[in-house]
């Protein structure tokens, strides 16, 4: 398949050649990028013109292009600048008298920063954001309620001859996702590619992917659970009210049970949901993956399926990871009694603080005042903050104490988890005279 | 003469107060009460602090008042006495409680009575999310009984195995999803997808609005539910009083949810297309 | 000892422990109760040939049943929980589950023990059944082609106490009837108490053993008129009729409570003589001296 062409920068002069890097820019975690730096360009050069990147991919660029390390002093305490063990000299007596620190943001980090985040997070007794947005929470928790078969992307590649999206638009949120692993790979039980494939695109608003596709059910939209209700029914045998189906769904009872047979048919099934583009609330988001995982289970029980939701970028899966293998629990985790609990009655950072129910924040890698609105921005003035980013945001423009690090994939390397729980290593493409996260996190901890 | 607790300011910082049950604070006089220890984020806070004490709860009976809306795990294992909270509360109120009674004058955070297995709880106001759920586990309530005047939020009684809740408002989505059994009663409206794969147990809708019913739910014929007869004096003794009249109406029944083992039922009194 | 014209012989009653419990039954109509009541309570005069000594204890008015509807009370005497509980599971079996509309509930929920009803009733609805469980206290909603037969899981079983008597002597049949009557009518309200044989009066009244081996008892020939003159008898010289009225009751003062009221609502014209009926005083553990009665119990 020809690439998509992509206006790239003249390379001139091409010195400082990376391969197999990783690209953190949405959930594919692509790790067979090449890069090449401009001879003429410094080491930690903001200008992503000087950056070249094979294969091209638009979201690739701008994740990129928004990691070009920023020259400047690595620490700074309310706009001081400061040696870096004033900084964590700051940062203790921020933590030392905080009555319930917050330590978020953490899923663009490696899971080394992280896993000393939960370090800190437990010496301090603090509140840990334990994932990445909401909305990557309750799929977790339909996961854990429904029960989830699933697979590595790899297997994907290699054996899927139906792929299904659900309410899924690969082609604009996951640029190389039919080209890595879903649509295009010549795979070992799918010789032929593409042609060994059928696409079964499900959903309510079409889009670029559905354009692609081989069968289209278009369905009422927001009836994702009614839909798969009916599709379960189907395999289970229910006997269905032909006219509430139709109403319910806006898609004739038929329509279902021909997808049904085709997908009973597959000798192997993909199914991708993509929990960040439909659902109006992160509850709908929960009620939809437990129904698609509920269905996925259901389609076992006469041939081989698999379900993988579609990952926003980062490394929001390590970080699952690592709060469930150092704590043992899930999501938005407090430290307060000394035992890790679980919080169920907030949703994401911004809830803490809004209600100012945390009285210090340290955010990794991460810019929680972008998404916020102005009054929640007066809140977190409230409370001192730590900020560790490369850099300048709003967010590190208003901390009490800013660490300037080495941003991940760029300048700093670690380890990555893909969202089908594969790890990957990241390798810097540039060294940096700056700290990591992870650096900054262990000094952190030391100092506790 | 009961045990009076009054907030002395506001606070913003959840307080725990899951150890402060009335049978454990009986015996002890104000002072004594004051030197218990409470966990406010990481810190360990004199109750004597925080309230100020009056009173005794050698009858059994506890009084809360004041900002007590980021105070969570109130009344939580409770097993006897009476725990009265004057206003608004946090979290996980009466979880796992066994017996007693607790009255809520304002409303109450989520996972009210979070896998409670008896006793009564009266919310005069509104809840949030998983009345009745402890989200942590995963698990419902096993008994008794919960009452909120005002509405709730998403799944009401989710996982819920036996014992009984009731809303006069209305509730959010997910209502009763996964029971086990049990029962629910919603006078408002109720969110979509209510019962999604219930075992068994009984969600009553008594609102006269024409109700989401799953598809995987099947149509059955109307009866008078005489168990609401039952049931209705039941939740009068509680505080929470229901037109008796409902238990002689004729109600639409739905059977479901057909993807689990089907023998739930959703009761509604509107009647649904007829054919 | 005098009642108006009627003469109180010194006697005693002769009764004997049991155990009893008392079912709550509702219906749509009063109709349908009667049915249920009636069918319920059949056959169920005297355990000498009966499984359980059964009627109905009294009324109830919508505001005293558990589920708003009409409703009455039933007791039931037998001689053990074991065999109290097969008795009253297939007498709810065949007698009410079967009659339109009905609800069975357990009318005696301090009871000292408890016997499955619903337990095994609720096999009835072949899987179909549900349960609920509203306080502590469990029901079974069986479904039946009219709907739901809701019934309770179990009901109490506590002791009690059967065969509490009076006899009346009378002059004639006609004065026997209308006395024997009032005695029913006046103990119809009263709780804790039945009168289980027909319309609460029984004509047979009986004497332990006979001259035929098989058979455990016989007509007590002492009381009957067309044998007076034959064999001794205990019959007032004039009288030619006489009834007795069994009474069982919940425990020992509400049989004695309704025995008094028995005698005085009884006593009167006609009624020569009323008395309580014995066997000799052996059998049974509980006595109940008439006059004793009526002076612990004054109109
Ligand atoms: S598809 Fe995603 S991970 Fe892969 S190169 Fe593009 S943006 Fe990066």
């Amino acid at each position: 398949m020809a690439e998509p062409t992509i206006e790239t920068p003249p390379t001139v002069a091409l010195t400082d050649h990376h391969s197999d890097v990783v690209c953190m820019g949405c959930g594919c975690l692509c790790d067979d990028l090449s890069t090449q730096q401009r001879s003429d360009s410094s080491s930690d050069s903001a200008d992503p013109g000087m950056l070249t990147i094979l294969p091209a991919c638009s979201l690739a660029h701008e994740w990129f292009a928004g990691l070009m390390a920023e020259d400047g002093p690595a620490c700074l305490v309310r706009g001081r600048p400061v040696s870096i063990e004033e900084g964590t000299a700051a940062v203790r007596a921020i933590l030392a008298t905080a009555k319930r620190p917050l330590i978020a943001g953490l899923s663009n980090t490696s899971v080394e920063a992280q896993r000393e985040a939960v370090h800190l997070a437990e010496r301090w007794r603090g509140v840990l954001m334990g994932h990445a947005s909401p909305v990557a929470a309750r799929v977790h928790r339909a996961a854990q309620a429904a029960g989830l078969v699933t697979s590595t992307l790899g297997e994907v590649r290699q054996r899927a001859d139906v792929v299904v999206l659900w309410n899924a638009d690969p082609v604009v949120t996951h640029p190389r996702h039919f080209e890595r692993y879903s649509l295009h790979p010549k795979g070992r039980f799918v010789p032929r590619g593409r042609k060994d494939r059928q696409l079964i695109w499900i959903g309510s608003t079409p889009c670029a992917s559905s354009e692609l596709a081989d069968i289209k059910v278009i369905f009422a939209p927001g009836r994702d659970v009614e839909a798969l209700s009916v599709l379960q029914g189907i395999l289970n045998g229910v006997e269905l009210d032909e006219k509430m189906v139709l109403r319910q769904t806006g898609v004739s009872p038929d329509v279902w049970r021909d997808l049904s047979t085709t997908l009973r048919q597959a000798r192997y099934g993909a199914v991708f949901y993509d929990p960040n583009l439909s659902p109006e609330s992160a509850i709908h988001a929960e009620h939809d993956a437990r129904a698609l995982m509920q269905w996925v289970t259901l389609l076992n029980e006469t041939t081989s399926f698999v379900f993988h939701a579609l990952t926003e970028g980062g490394n929001g899966s390590g970080l699952e990871q690592v709060v469930a293998w150092t704590t043992g629990r899930s999501g938005i985790l407090d430290f307060g009694s000394g035992v890790p609990t679980v919080l169920t009655d907030v949703d994401s950072a911004q809830d803490l603080i809004s209600r100012r129910s945390v009285d210090a924040a340290l955010f990794v890698s991460s810019d929680p005042l972008r998404e916020w609105e102005p009054a929640e921005w007066r809140r977190l003035g409230f409370i001192p903050t730590v900020v560790l980013s490369n850099s300048s945001t709003a967010t590190s423009s208003s901390a009490t104490v800013w660490f300037r690090t080495a941003p991940l994939s760029y300048a700093a390397g670690g380890t990555v988890f893909r969202s089908d729980g594969v790890a990957l290593r990241v390798r810097p493409i540039t060294s940096s005279a700056l700290p990591s996260d992870e650096e900054i996190l262990r000094r952190l901890v030391c100092l506790a | 003469m009961a045990l009076h607790l009054t907030t002395r300011t506001h606070w913003t910082l959840p307080i725990d107060l899951s150890g402060e049950l009335p049978g454990l604070l009986a015996p002890l006089s104000p002072s004594e009460v004051g030197k218990r220890k409470l966990l406010v984020g990481r810190e360990q806070v004199d109750l004597g602090e925080i309230f100020s004490i009056s009173g005794s709860a050698g009858d059994g009976v506890v009084v809360w008042e004041g900002d007590l809306s980021t105070a969570f795990g109130i009344g939580h294992l409770l097993k006897e006495g009476q725990v009265t909270v004057r206003g608004s509360v946090g979290s996980y109120c009466g979880s796992q409680m066994k017996g007693g009674s607790i009255v809520v004058e304002g409303s109450a955070g989520t996972s009210v009575g979070a896998a409670m297995a008896g006793g009564t709880i009266h919310v005069l106001g509104s809840c949030g999310n998983d009345v009745g759920h402890d989200p942590r586990r995963g698990v419902g309530m096993t008994g008794g009984t919960i009452v909120v005047d005002g509405s709730a939020g998403t799944h009401v009684g989710r996982t819920i195995r036996r014992g009984t809740i009731a809303v006069r408002g209305s509730v959010g989505e997910g209502a009763v999803m996964d029971a086990i059994a049990g029962t629910v009663i919603v006078m408002g409206k109720s969110g979509r997808n209510a019962g999604s794969g219930m075992r068994r147990g009984s969600l009553f809708l008594l609102d006269d609005a024409p109700p989401e019913i799953l598809p995987t739910f099947q149509r059955g014929r109307s009866l008078k539910p005489l168990i609401l007869s039952l049931l209705l004096p039941h939740l009068a003794s509680i505080g929470f009083k229901i037109d008796p009249s409902f238990a002689h109406r004729d109600m639409r029944l739905y059977h479901g949810d057909m993807l689990s083992l089907g023998l739930g039922e959703i009761f509604s009194v509107h009647q649904g297309d007829g054919e | 000892m005098k009642l108006g014209p009627t003469t109180i012989r010194e006697s005693f009653a002769e009764a004997f422990g049991m155990r009893f419990t008392r079912l709550i039954v509702t219906a749509h109509d009063e109709h349908w109760l009667e049915a249920a009541v009636r069918e319920a309570t059949g056959f169920a005069t005297s355990v000498i040939a009966c499984d359980v000594e059964a009627a109905l204890e009294r009324w109830l008015p919508t505001g005293e049943t558990p589920d708003g509807r009409l409703g009455a009370a039933i007791l039931m005497f037998g001689f053990s929980t074991a065999s109290l509980a097969d008795s009253v599971t297939r007498r709810v079996g065949q007698c009410i589950l079967t009659c339109p509309t009905t609800a069975v509930f357990d009318g005696l929920p301090d009871g000292t023990e408890r016997v499955p009803l619903g337990k095994f009733l609720r096999f009835f609805g072949d899987g179909f059944q549900r349960s609920k469980v509203i306080g502590d206290r469990r029901f079974w909603r069986v479904p039946v082609m009219d709907g739901e037969f809701l019934v309770e899981e179990s009901v109490g079983v506590a002791k009690g106490i059967a065969g509490g008597n009076i006899i009346l002597q009378c002059i004639n049949s006609e004065g026997a009837l209308r006395a024997a009557r009032s005695v029913v009518d006046a103990l119809a309200p009263m709780p804790g108490v039945i009168v289980p044989f027909p319309g609460g009066v029984v004509r047979s009244g009986s004497k332990v053993g006979s001259k035929y081996p098989k058979l455990r008892a016989s007509t007590n020939n002492a009381y009957c008129p067309t044998l007076a003159g034959r064999v001794p008898t205990e019959l007032h010289p004039n009288a030619n009729c006489a009834y007795e009225v069994v009474i069982d009751g919940v425990d020992e003062p509400s049989v004695a409570g309704a025995m008094a009221k028995a005698a005085r609502s009884a006593a009167g014209e006609g009624v020569l003589v009323i008395e309580a009926g014995n066997y000799g005083g052996k059998l049974g553990k509980f006595h109940f001296p008439l006059i004793d009665v009526l002076e612990r119990f004054p109109g």
